[in-house]
């Protein structure tokens, strides 16, 4: 991919879910480093927070609410990019939500829900972003995936099912945009599990709280795979070295994978807490209860950095392939090692 | 799995999409080894007559017009198949339907009606599925997938997304499924290119027909691969070995991957046939004039068997076999004649 992308101080940048976990703190991160904001999320009132907050550092930021499911809204953002700043140099596809709870015990319409946002925003977004950039001069699309683009789970098979689909389709856009030589460059963000108020939000069909496998790593990783992937054209990202093993593991051997899952997801994905009744989730509409948190803050030990990742955004011989067997080692020994933990982090 | 699965004579087998292609070729080969049926479609009057042909052989059938993106008309699968049948021994989700453009022509109401059919058709006919196999002493529930379930592809965007997605759920199910130690083997059939009315059925934003990318299998091909399934459990199953090989190199090369696909796969999906500005498609609705065809000429050779296809199928031990004696003949063939170098 031949693209030139600008250096982010340079850059405009749409951001969706821009008011929780990875969107907020790539958001903060964005601003920091120089970049003019265009930020999308449901909540208005969190947004103008969030607005006042980064104007008062000095940064240009304009703010749409809209839900990415909805087409006419995912315009209002794109026609807002270009009325406010001319152009558009990176579009973040980045909300997203989940559901836990056995397929059985979901119905029908939540899932469904679940799929407008991770789906279909993800297409709107993407196709909205094309129709800007294509022809004034390119820029990056980021999508964002899921270690479970990769391989699915039990307790969140229609969020995997999303991620799944999303991969697919920032795969098919990217083939038929090099096809044209469009100047573009579509990345596809994989995280594995991230401390982000995503368990929160998260709709709950389970007995307990939902909670997130180890290892966890820090929303910061993936907001710095954001920013590099926007200044350097990148096909794909895993962020965390656990990501990256459980998709070889799963090609490798799926049926170990099946098994392995099996006899720890059940528990890992289940807090010690009995699901709360007056529950809130933020499937259907925001929580404005739970607004600008960029972590839930979560009792395990959540990883601050991950050498997989940093190794991968900068080396371009260096085949991914060569460090599954590290990229096993540093998940295993970041989840059990404390010793081992500080010389890696 | 250790679930034990009956024979097909002694079967009920509901099949969706049963009209066309891979399905009409699974419901009439499953007729012939005697199984009863569930047949379901949109269109009652192919249905009709496929279930006269089939009950003048003497099958026994029963017919469900119904979309499966309803879920209200899949429940009515379910109950017609308990009424008439007393029960399900397995659940074939098989109908899929197609468009052929760029991500930037096709428009989203046609995304959404593909995605409608190809993921919530097999959500909505999985759920009720296993609701009916666990109450009847478990069974088989069969998901046709694609060789797109792996890889996406081009000018078919939002049909590998289906199928990455229906890979994605069936996986997530499988597991739940295998933790409540329910008797239900739970498959994933990965199907190459297929000579099926597909490409006829799909709606085409193209300038030129549809086509698919040799090498082309049979659709007999397919029904045997899902009937296997239905009599011995398998977690995934390929139809043709391209299909194997391009998982594969999608896996461990995909920027290589992407590049053939550019420089051939564009092509490869064009006829040399003008698209007609008359032509109809059955993704909103049925296409009456093209119905009850299994298989469809897009002017390339069909493959009818596959070896890597009949591989799969076969048992561990033969498999290890099969595998151990290939390793052992490479190995014997590579080993230089034993010599000795005496250095002074």
């Amino acid at each position: 991919m031949a693209v030139q992308l600008r250096k982010i101080d340079e850059q405009v940048m749409v951001i969706t879910g821009a008011t929780s976990g990875i969107g907020l703190t790539t958001a903060r991160m964005a601003a920091d480093q120089g970049a003019k904001l265009v930020l999308a999320a449901r909540n208005g009132d969190a947004l103008d927070q969030l607005a006042s907050e980064l104007r008062r550092k000095g940064t240009q930021v304009c703010t749409v609410a809209a839900d990415v499911g909805v087409p006419a809204d995912v315009e209002r953002i794109g026609q807002a990019a270009m009325e406010r700043f001319g152009r558009i140099d990176t579009w973040v596809n980045n909300a997203g939500i989940s559901i836990f709870g056995r397929n059985e015990d979901v119905p029908v319409e939540d899932m469904q829900r679940l799929f407008q946002t991770n789906y279909w925003g993800v297409v709107h977004g993407s196709l909205e972003a094309v129709k800007h950039m294509k022809t004034r001069g390119g820029g990056a699309i980021i999508n964002l995936g899921s270690e479970l683009s990769e391989r699915s789970v039990p307790l969140q098979g229609m969020y995997a099912a999303s991620k799944h689909a999303v991969k697919a389709f920032t795969d098919a856009l990217r083939m038929e945009l090099e096809k044209e030589s469009a100047p573009l460059s579509l990345t596809l963000i994989k995280p594995a599990a991230i401390d982000t108020m995503f368990a929160v939000h998260a709709r709950n069909y389970m007995d307990k709280e939902p909670a997130l496998p180890p290892p966890i790593y820090a929303p910061e990783i993936v907001a710095k795979s954001i920013l590099y992937a926007a200044q350097h054209p990148k096909r794909d990202v895993f962020v965390g070295g656990a990501a990256k093993a459980i998709s070889s593991s799963s090609f490798a051997t799926p049926r170990v994978m099946d098994k392995f899952m099996n006899a720890s997801m059940f528990k890992q994905q289940q807090s010690d807490l009995p699901a709360s009744p007056d529950r809130r989730d933020a499937l259907y509409e925001p929580d404005p209860r739970n607004e600008l948190r960029q972590r839930q803050g979560m009792p395990n030990h959540v990883a601050e950095s991950s050498a997989y990742t940093a190794v991968t955004l900068r080396s371009h011989k260096i085949g991914p392939a060569l460090l599954g067997v590290g990229a096993l080692f540093a998940a295993w020994t970041l989840a059990r090692r404390p010793a081992l933990r500080k010389a890696f982090g | 799995m250790a679930t034990k699965l009956k024979k097909l004579n002694e079967q009920v087998i509901v099949i969706t999409g049963a009209t066309s292609g891979i399905g009409l070729a699974t419901a009439r080969m499953a007729a012939e080894a005697g199984a009863k049926l569930v047949l379901v479609a949109r269109e009652a009057d192919a249905l009709d007559a496929l279930a006269h042909e089939m009950r003048q052989r003497g099958a026994e059938v029963a017919t469900v017009a119904a979309d499966v993106g309803v879920q209200d008309e899949v429940a009515k699968i379910g109950s017609t198949a308990v009424e008439r049948f007393g029960r399900v021994d397995t659940w074939i989700n098989n109908a899929g339907v197609g468009t052929f453009g760029t991500l930037e022509q096709v428009s989203l109401e046609d995304m959404q009606r593909l995605m409608q059919t190809n993921l919530w058709g097999v959500v909505n006919g999985s759920l009720e599925a296993v609701k009916l196999l666990k109450a009847h002493g478990g069974g088989a529930l069969i998901n046709v997938g694609s060789e797109a379930s792996d890889r996406s592809i081009p000018l078919q965007g939002t049909y590998a997304a289906s199928k990455h997605a229906v890979k994605a759920f069936t996986e997530s199910l499988r597991m739940e499924l295998e933790k409540d130690n329910a008797p239900i083997s739970v498959t994933l059939i990965k199907p190459a290119a297929i000579a099926t009315p597909f490409p006829m059925h799909a709606k085409n934003y193209m300038e030129n027909e549809p086509s698919l990318p040799a090498p082309l299998y049979s659709p007999e091909l397919a029904a045997r691969t899902i009937l296997h399934a239905a009599e011995v459990p398998e977690r995934d199953l390929f139809v043709g070995g391209q299909a194997k090989l391009a998982s594969v190199l999608s896996q461990i090369l995909p920027r290589t991957i992407d590049r053939f696909m550019r420089a051939a796969v564009f092509k490869q999906q064009q006829s040399d046939q003008p698209s007609s500005p008359a032509r109809r498609d059955a993704l909103h609705e049925p296409d009456a004039r093209r119905e009850l065809r299994q298989r469809a000429d897009l002017g390339k050779k069909i493959t009818e068997t596959s070896p890597y296809t009949s591989f799969q199928m076969k048992s561990a031990a033969t498999k290890t076999v099969l595998v151990g004696g290939a390793l052992l003949a490479a190995w014997a063939l590579t080993r230089k004649p034993a010599r000795r170098i005496w250095h002074a």
